[in-house]
C-alpha cells in the first residue's frame, strides 16, 4: 500500500523530527502489527494506545446481547418501514392477494371473474381454500397468483421459524375469513390507494360508504378486531427517517 | 471476523434467525460501542441501538463481502451519531476530555504508568481529544478493522485523504503522549 505521495510534506527527515513516521511503520501501527517494543521510540506509547483501543471485547460490551435479541426477535428484520425494497414488494403481492380474496368473497366468483377474467381458474381455487381454511395464517402459498408464485411463497417459509414478526400488511389474511373488509384495510393501510387494486378500492370505498370515510372505517374496523396498532415500529416514532438513513444510500458502500 | 460462514450468517439473520443476528451483534457490537464513543460521547449505547434497528432493516438487501458489510454497518453508525450531535449541540455543553488526559497523566511516572496499564476505556479518551476526523479514521482502521478504501466509504472522503488523517492522528497521538511525561497535566496542543 502505497500513499507516500500523498504525504509529502508528514514525512520529514528523521534527523530533523522526531516524531517522523514513514508510511510502511503508519500502516503497521495501524494494522496492529508493530509491536510497541520495535516501534519507533516516539510511537511505542501510541503503539500501546491503539493496542489497548483494539483489545478484545469486554464482557460489558456484550452485556447487551439479550436485549438486543429481543429487539431483533420483536422487530424482524424486514420491518416494512423503508424504501420499496424486493421484500416490501413481495408483502405487496401478499397485500393484493388478500385484498383479491376479500373482494371475492364480498362479490361472489362471478363477478371476480369480470375484475380479472385471465386468472378466473386460480382465482376460483383461490376462493375455495380461503373458504375452507380461512383461519389459517399458513395457507397463503394455495392462493399464490401464478405470475406471482416464486417470491409471493418465499413470504410464509421466511416467516415460519416464528421469529420475526409477520408485517402488518399480512396481518389481514388471518381476519379476512371474519371480516373480508379487515383484509381491504390492511391492503389500503399497506399502499394507500395508489397501490391498491383498482377493484378493491372500489369495494373498500363501498363498504366505506365513500372513499373520503375509508380512514374512519378502518380504524373502527380495526378496533372492532382488538387489532389497532397500524404498523410494528414499537419506538423511536420519527427517528427512523433520518436523512442519512435512506437504504439506497447505505447499500452502496456495501456493494464496493 | 465471522469469516467463510459470513454469507450464510447474514442470509440466516436477514431470514429472521436469532442465532446469526447473534453471531453479527457480537462481532460487531463491541467495536461499535467504541467507535461511538468516541464519535458520539454519551450516547454510545443509544446509537448503537439505533444503529442495530437500522442495521436489522437493511439487512435483506445488504450485498457483499464480510469487509463491506462491517462499512455498511458503521456508515449507518456515522449517520446516526451525526444524527445525535445535531441533535446534542443543540441542548448541551461538549464535555472535555482534555480532563481526563490531565487524570491519565497524574501520578509518579504518569505516562509511562498510565500506558503500562492502558485500559481499553483510557485509549478511547485519548483518541477522543485528537481531532475528529482524525480520531474517527484511526478508529476505523484500528478498532473496526477496515482498510483505507473501506475508511475512506465510511466517512465520504478519498483513500488519500484517509492515509493523511490517519497519519496526522498518529502523530497528533505521539505528540499528546511525548508532552504528558515531563509534564504531567499540562495539555497543550
Amino acid at each position: 500500500m502505497s500513499g507516500g505521495d500523498a504525504l509529502g510534506d508528514e514525512m520529514d527527515a528523521p534527523d530533523r523530527d522526531p516524531l517522523a513516521l514513514d508510511q510502511g511503520t503508519a500502516d503497521r501501527l495501524l494494522a496492529g502489527t508493530l509491536d510497541p517494543a520495535d516501534a519507533p521510540p516516539a510511537y511505542a506509547g501510541v503503539a500501546k494506545v491503539l493496542a489497548a483501543a483494539a483489545a478484545p471485547p469486554r464482557a460489558d460490551e456484550l452485556a447487551g446481547e439479550a436485549e438486543a435479541l429481543a429487539r431483533f426477535a420483536a422487530r424482524g428484520p424486514a420491518a416494512p418501514s423503508g424504501g420499496r425494497t424486493r421484500r416490501r414488494r413481495t408483502a405487496r403481492v401478499a397485500v393484493a392477494t388478500a385484498a383479491v380474496l376479500a373482494v371475492l368473497s364480498i362479490s361472489g366468483a362471478v363477478a371476480a371473474s369480470d375484475v380479472l377474467p385471465q386468472t378466473g381458474a386460480w382465482l376460483g381455487r383461490a376462493v375455495d381454500s380461503m373458504v375452507g381454511s380461512g383461519r389459517n395464517a399458513n395457507t397463503p402459498t394455495a392462493v399464490t397468483p401464478p405470475t406471482a408464485s416464486t417470491t409471493a411463497a418465499s413470504v410464509p417459509s421466511r416467516r415460519e421459524p416464528g421469529r420475526g414478526p409477520i408485517p402488518s400488511a399480512t396481518t389481514g389474511r388471518g381476519n379476512g375469513a371474519a371480516t373480508p373488509q379487515a383484509g381491504l384495510c390492511t391492503a389500503w393501510r399497506a399502499g394507500k390507494p395508489k397501490n391498491m387494486d383498482a377493484a378493491a378500492f372500489q369495494a373498500l370505498a363501498a363498504a366505506a360508504g365513500g372513499a373520503d370515510n375509508i380512514p374512519a372505517y378502518c380504524n373502527a374496523l380495526q378496533t372492532g378486531n382488538g387489532n389497532g396498532k397500524r404498523d410494528d415500529r414499537p419506538e423511536n416514532p420519527g427517528k427512523g427517517q433520518g436523512p442519512g438513513n435512506q437504504p439506497g444510500q447505505e447499500r452502496q458502500h456495501g456493494e464496493n | 471476523m465471522i469469516g467463510a460462514s459470513f454469507h450464510q450468517v447474514v442470509a440466516g439473520a436477514a431470514a429472521g434467525d436469532e442465532g446469526c443476528f447473534a453471531v453479527i451483534w457480537r462481532e460487531l457490537q463491541p467495536a461499535l460501542l467504541r467507535y461511538l464513543r468516541v464519535v458520539a460521547r454519551g450516547a454510545a449505547e443509544d446509537v448503537a441501538s439505533e444503529t442495530w434497528v437500522d442495521v436489522v432493516q437493511g439487512l435483506g438487501h445488504f450485498h457483499g463481502d464480510e469487509q463491506g458489510f462491517r462499512a455498511w454497518v458503521f456508515t449507518i453508525a456515522r449517520h446516526r451519531a451525526l444524527d445525535w450531535q445535531r441533535h446534542a449541540a443543540r441542548n448541551q455543553a461538549t464535555p472535555m476530555p482534555v480532563e481526563l488526559l490531565a487524570d491519565l497523566a497524574a501520578g509518579d511516572d504518569p505516562a509511562a504508568a498510565a500506558l503500562e496499564t492502558l485500559a481499553t476505556e483510557a485509549a478511547l479518551e485519548l483518541l477522543s481529544d485528537l481531532p475528529r476526523a482524525q480520531a474517527e479514521v484511526l478508529l476505523l482502521r484500528v478498532v473496526v478493522g477496515l482498510d483505507v478504501g473501506a475508511v475512506a466509504s465510511v466517512v465520504g472522503k478519498r483513500p488519500g485523504a484517509v492515509r493523511v488523517l490517519a497519519h496526522r492522528g498518529l502523530r497528533r497521538l505521539a505528540e499528546r503522549l511525548g508532552a504528558e511525561a515531563p509534564v504531567p497535566g499540562g495539555v497543550t496542543p
